[in-house]
């Protein structure tokens, strides 16, 4: 299968003699639903924030589609990316409605709201469309952040502890729906938690990193 | 293939922004390496040392009182409950809301021979007109007193805010090993405070070492009186630069002393069993004495001075609200509020520029902005038409005199206020909201515009108001920076107080106060939401 995501050698330290990640590769396929398993502080968030290139890495490089995102040189700003991300605290904005939040990425485009629509009917929050994030509940502002996440077409999705702090229920509700859209999608996927059975219940791939190294 | 990271707008602003703001200082500085004439002779021979000595005897007295004042309070309203408590906690910041100006002006009119106290005296007692109860003031023992009872709140909120953060535990320590309530106090709670009491002292050194207003009025040599005085009775801007530099580099040392015990301040010695102080109730004479030194601040720096501007205002009748002060008001809200809103919209670029670049040297020159706080409006003035004066000559403008140098100074001046209330809303803002926003194609003006901006709309207008309020107080920059025949509140309080006429004084001076009570609204609501929790 042809190589979508390669990360090359990536290394990243806040200080000198603290490193975060050291010299990490992976590749990940076309298609594949990547999750990277590991303990707080071992480095998966920060692997996320610099793939979205929210951090700049001290050396290495990542290549996505063929083409140079980030080397020891250059960067790509995470706008310009075409990357979409989904945090643990949803970071829905507070100010806009579920639609309007769902809209925001696609706001040049002239079908925005078909899309935003279409989005939201998938996710099954199109009841909610007028509420703001504070009158949802977690399970429900994981969806809009979700759908505010997809609807641009990325070409690569980033979850970083997507389903955290949601209930069991809840989550295995979340778990069946994610993948189910996902693979209606085609999309590419890299998912850091620290949940072993929910890395093994939605991933093609498990990947483990510790002390910023992945085995 | 990608441009590599380039000087763009975001990190340019708040180098710009520093710049502008910078330069009407280096200008005062470098009047230095001009040389020197016979009048700055002249005063380095026979007038320095009296602006020294009156200044630094002002600076001791101020200091002395104010921590009398400012520690005692907040060591009573923080430890005791008492009659009264919770309206002093926060009252007592009120005489924050009078300017040492208005309230040397209204202490002369209460105190001088035939002033409203002796003469309320007289009435009372049936005594003849030469007798005089109430001391004048109009010396420099009346300017210790100004200046400590407008200035005491500032070491008032910083020590309330360190006494809260101590943790009962310590208290009850120091009992344990045998203290008494007062050696508690002062071998305990007070050496544990120190870097709020030096902050404190250090920020009511640099007001009364700015002050021109009451100094003028109580006829005080200082410094600021001694560089107004060479430049407009000698019309040697040089020699006033000069001078200027003097007390520019003592301000400096102050400011810095001030920044280095704010670190220290900020500590908090608060642990995972931090304990908040329980407060013991005080009764009879006790709670009676702990009223009275609670009360006695808010009487002398605010009560006294409304009543008498009161006093003015019904003496003088329905000509309080003449055409002339109402052109007056509307210069003031109009320059004010322009000055304001800039202010606002300058902070807020300069902290999301900070914000969205992520870098620390950009977060230490914004910090750098705020420096205009602590600097003589006298000073800045001054450089300020040093400056416009050489636009003008080299580029054919004619800016000097015009609104431009007064918005500028209002800028430098009043930076701090408003920055403070928007960098604090800022931080307020989760940072992986801008994270998604950026994922989500959204940068810079639209960031800033469509995130950023709908969840600060509070801390603007917060923002907004505390410059306003700040910039209609000041009276150097605005007597010496204004357009020909633009009076403000200030100014024209300062006008007639300078003619003593008194009740045409009171329309604006009542004005100023007023609206010096919007700060006091917000600080007032941040003391009552600082309380330990119970």
């Amino acid at each position: 299968m042809k190589k979508f995501l390669e990360i090359n050698n990536l290394s990243f330290s806040y200080m000198k003699n603290e490193l975060i990640l050291n010299q990490v590769s992976l590749s990940i396929n076309k298609g594949e639903f990547v999750s990277v398993l590991g303990v707080s502080g071992s480095g998966k968030t920060t692997l996320l924030r610099l793939i979205a290139g929210l951090d700049k890495q001290n050396s290495g490089s990542i290549i996505l589609e063929n083409k140079v995102i980030a080397d020891e040189n250059s960067t790509l700003a995470p706008e310009k990316r075409n990357i979409g991300l989904v945090v643990q605290d949803k970071a829905l904005f507070p100010h806009l409605n579920v639609k309007e939040n769902i809209m925001f990425g696609i706001r040049k485009l002239k079908n925005k709201e078909n899309l935003a629509m279409e989005m939201m009917k998938l996710f099954r929050i199109d009841h909610h469309m007028a509420k703001y994030p504070h009158e949802l509940s977690g399970g429900e502002q994981q969806r809009v952040a979700l759908a505010r996440a997809l609807v641009p077409k990325p070409q690569l999705l980033l979850l970083d502890e997507p389903f955290d702090g949601l209930d069991k229920v809840l989550k295995a509700d979340l778990h069946i729906e994610v993948k189910k859209i996902v693979k209606l999608k085609e999309m590419t996927v890299v998912m850091v938690t620290h949940d072993h059975d929910e890395a093994t219940l939605l991933s093609d791939r498990v990947l483990s990193i510790k002390d910023g190294n992945i085995n | 293939m990608f441009k590599l990271p380039s000087l763009s707008f975001w990190n340019l602003i708040p180098l710009l922004t520093l710049l502008i703001f910078i330069i009407p200082i280096l200008i005062v500085v470098f009047s230095l390496f001009s040389g020197f004439s016979e009048n700055i002779n002249h005063i380095f021979n026979y007038l320095l040392f009296e602006y020294v000595s009156n200044s630094l005897i002002l600076v001791i007295g101020v200091s002395f009182l104010v921590f009398l004042i400012g520690v005692s309070t907040a060591w009573l309203v923080t430890n005791y409950s008492f009659y009264g408590k919770n309206f002093f906690e926060w009252a007592l910041i009120l005489p924050l809301a009078i300017p040492p100006y208005i309230l040397a002006y209204t202490f002369t009119g209460l105190f001088d021979n035939f002033g409203t106290l002796n003469n309320l005296a007289r009435d009372i007692f049936f005594l003849d007109e030469s007798t005089v109860l109430f001391p004048n003031v109009r010396n420099i023992y009346g300017g210790i007193i100004i200046f400590a009872f407008t200035l005491y709140p500032y070491l008032y909120l910083l020590a309330r805010m360190s006494f809260l953060n101590q943790s009962k535990s310590m208290i009850e320590s120091g009992i344990m090993l045998g203290l008494n309530q007062f050696q508690v106090f002062y071998k305990v709670a007070l050496p544990l405070i120190r870097p709020a009491i030096i902050g404190g002292l250090m920020l009511v050194s640099m007001e009364v070492l700015s002050d021109f207003g009451a100094v003028e009025h109580f006829a005080i040599p200082t410094f600021t009186t001694g560089i107004f005085r060479t430049w407009q009775g000698l019309y040697d801007l040089t020699s006033a630069m000069q001078l200027a530099s003097i007390l520019l580099i003592i301000i400096t040392v102050f400011i810095i002393a001030e920044r280095k015990s704010r670190r220290g301040a900020m500590y908090s010695p608060q642990s995972s069993n931090f304990k908040p102080i329980k407060e013991e109730k005080l009764k009879g004479i006790k709670s009676a004495i702990a009223f009275f030194i609670c009360l006695i601040p808010i009487l002398i720096g605010f009560v006294l001075p409304v009543f008498e501007l009161s006093v003015w205002a019904f003496s003088y009748n329905t000509a309080f609200f003449s055409e002339k002060f109402f052109q007056t008001a509307l210069n003031t809200i109009i320059v004010s509020i322009s000055a304001a809103v800039l202010c606002a919209i300058l902070a807020l670029i300069v902290n999301f520029s900070v914000r969205f670049n992520n870098n620390k040297p950009l977060s230490s020159l914004s910090s750098l902005l705020t420096i205009g706080y602590g600097m003589p409006g006298l000073i800045l003035a001054i450089g300020i038409v040093k400056l416009t004066t050489t636009l003008d000559a080299n580029f054919d403008l004619f800016i000097t005199g015009s609104l431009f140098g007064l918005i500028v100074a209002y800028l430098i001046k009043s930076y701090a206020l408003p920055n403070l209330s928007i960098e604090a809303g800022f931080n307020r803002i989760n940072k992986k909201i801008d994270d998604s926003a950026r994922t989500l194609k959204s940068t810079g003006w639209h960031m800033l515009l469509n995130v950023h901006f709908p969840l600060l709309r509070g801390s603007i207008l917060t923002a907004t108001l505390l410059g306003f309020s700040e910039i209609v107080k000041e009276l150097p920059a605005t007597l010496i920076l204004r357009p020909f025949n633009f009076d403000t509140l200030a100014v024209s309080t300062y006008l007639y107080a300078a003619e003593e006429r008194m009740f045409e004084a009171a329309a604006p001076a009542i004005s100023i106060v007023l609206i010096g009570l919007i700060p006091i609204f917000f600080l007032s609501r941040m003391i009552r939401n600082s309380k330990p929790v119970k």
